[in-house]
């Protein structure tokens, strides 16, 4: 009996995904919705190889800025998108949606603890999704230590919240008005985004005297699947091709 | 049945091809926005990571979980901690990459290679849990949810997570050149 492709274990996936789908709907019909917007999620993440450990980590190892200006493309689409859900909301009256969470002390604490984190794992919660999808086993054992890892800051929560958090979630348009608050917010991304090219030039022009190779083939520097196996860390790392990882 | 072939190869080409990053932040972009137009509720991860180890603990310490799920006003009880709109999502994340791998004829198992791989993986999952739950979201939930939605708690987070990752960047640079 010849052996089933990858081709054809692709298409027996996609009438599981189906049958699932329809248990879902029949089970409650917005999982359904999920349900296929995870899917769509899922496959995009595998296609564009886009990764937001890799976005900062490419900055430090090969001062290439593309990912980063990926993640900050999503960033700035999602805002004006969000903006007008909150505005339409807020027009009529509604509770405004979206997370409005506390702010203080934990929130820096926490960026900084999950920022060195998904370096040293090789990638975000997100990224481990994927990557378990991808086949690797390791991140079997990274998605049970963020487990883990999160039942310690929930049992820790109650002390973080005594000491540090005030509960005050600070919604901008509250303090910057509507059109200020989407226009400030969008100033400072957009200035991060001009600035990304500032940085790269100058680093390039002062270490090398060239730009950032503009136009690379995708593949080469797909986030992990292609490289990993060159990769003894295992962390989130795109390769490219004729620059050396001591660069600098 | 040429037309068939055409398509068929047409397919494979595209099916083994990659989007560039840009193309596939704007389609992460647009389906966090269809998610938010029709639930209001922004794409989130690790709160439902989270509910996946309550559910896993509840069996030993109850109490805690439920003092928690309070503190952050949420109305979750034990039943939905699994069988919610997060669990599917996040399920269908991995589904939809394990699609897309299989499509490109590029899955394959990958072994865990080293012991130091293992540790690194453990200590950085470790951080990321507890960073996660102190900051109220990860990369999605507090960075790209919380300044999306305008809330202030994401814009801090965002900055304080680049000093981070560009600190642990160095500090692995540092810990790969040396060994």
């Amino acid at each position: 009996m010849r052996k089933i492709s990858q081709r054809q274990w692709a298409l027996l996936l996609l009438i599981v995904i189906a049958a699932v789908g329809w248990a879902f709907f029949t089970y409650k019909s917005s999982f359904l919705i999920y349900w296929l917007i995870g899917i769509a999620i899922g496959f995009t993440f595998y296609r564009s190889g886009l990764c937001f450990a890799s976005a900062c980590s490419d900055i430090v190892f090969f001062r290439d800025f593309r990912m980063f200006r990926a993640a900050l493309t999503l960033l700035l689409i999602s805002f004006v998108g969000f903006y007008f859900v909150q505005l339409q909301a807020h027009l009529h009256d509604k509770p405004i949606p979206g997370y409005i969470f506390p702010v203080g002390m934990h929130t820096a604490v926490g960026g900084l603890l999950f920022g060195v984190g998904m370096i040293l794992a090789g990638g975000c919660v997100c990224g481990t999704l994927q990557r378990l999808g991808e086949g690797f086993l390791l991140f079997w054992l990274v998605l049970f230590s963020i487990i883990g890892g999160s039942i310690l800051g929930a049992y820790h929560f109650s002390w973080w919240r005594k000491h540090f958090i005030s509960l005050k979630p600070v919604f901008l348009p509250d303090i910057f008005g509507w059109f200020l608050g989407g226009a400030i917010g969008l100033a400072v991304l957009l200035t991060v985004y001009g600035l990304t090219y500032v940085v790269e030039k100058r680093k390039f022009t002062a270490k090398r005297g060239g730009t950032c190779g503009g136009k690379e083939t995708q593949s080469a520097r797909r986030c992990v699947s292609n490289t990993t196996v060159k990769n003894p860390k295992g962390f989130c790392q795109t390769k490219q091709r004729g620059r050396s990882h001591s660069g600098d | 049945m040429t037309w068939l072939k055409k398509i068929m190869v047409k397919l494979d080409n595209y099916l083994s091809s990659s989007w560039p990053h840009w193309a596939g932040a704007v389609v992460l972009a647009l389906l966090n926005i269809t998610l938010f137009t029709l639930f209001h509720r922004p794409w989130g991860v690790t709160s439902t990571i989270t509910k996946w180890g309550f559910a896993l603990w509840s069996f030993m310490d109850g109490d805690v979980v439920l003092n928690y799920l309070q503190q952050i006003g949420s109305s979750s009880s034990f039943a939905d901690l699994l069988i919610n709109e997060g669990t599917i999502l996040n399920l269908g994340v991995v589904t939809g990459v394990l699609l897309a791998a299989l499509a490109a004829s590029q899955f394959r198992v990958k072994r865990v290679k080293s012991g130091s791989q293992v540790l690194l993986g453990v200590a950085g999952g470790l951080l990321m849990g507890y960073g996660a739950r102190l900051a109220l979201g990860c990369n999605i939930g507090a960075l790209l949810g919380g300044i999306a939605s305008q809330s202030l708690h994401g814009w801090v987070f965002g900055f304080f997570l680049f000093i981070g990752a560009v600190a642990g960047s160095l500090l692995l640079r540092h810990y790969i050149f040396k060994l």
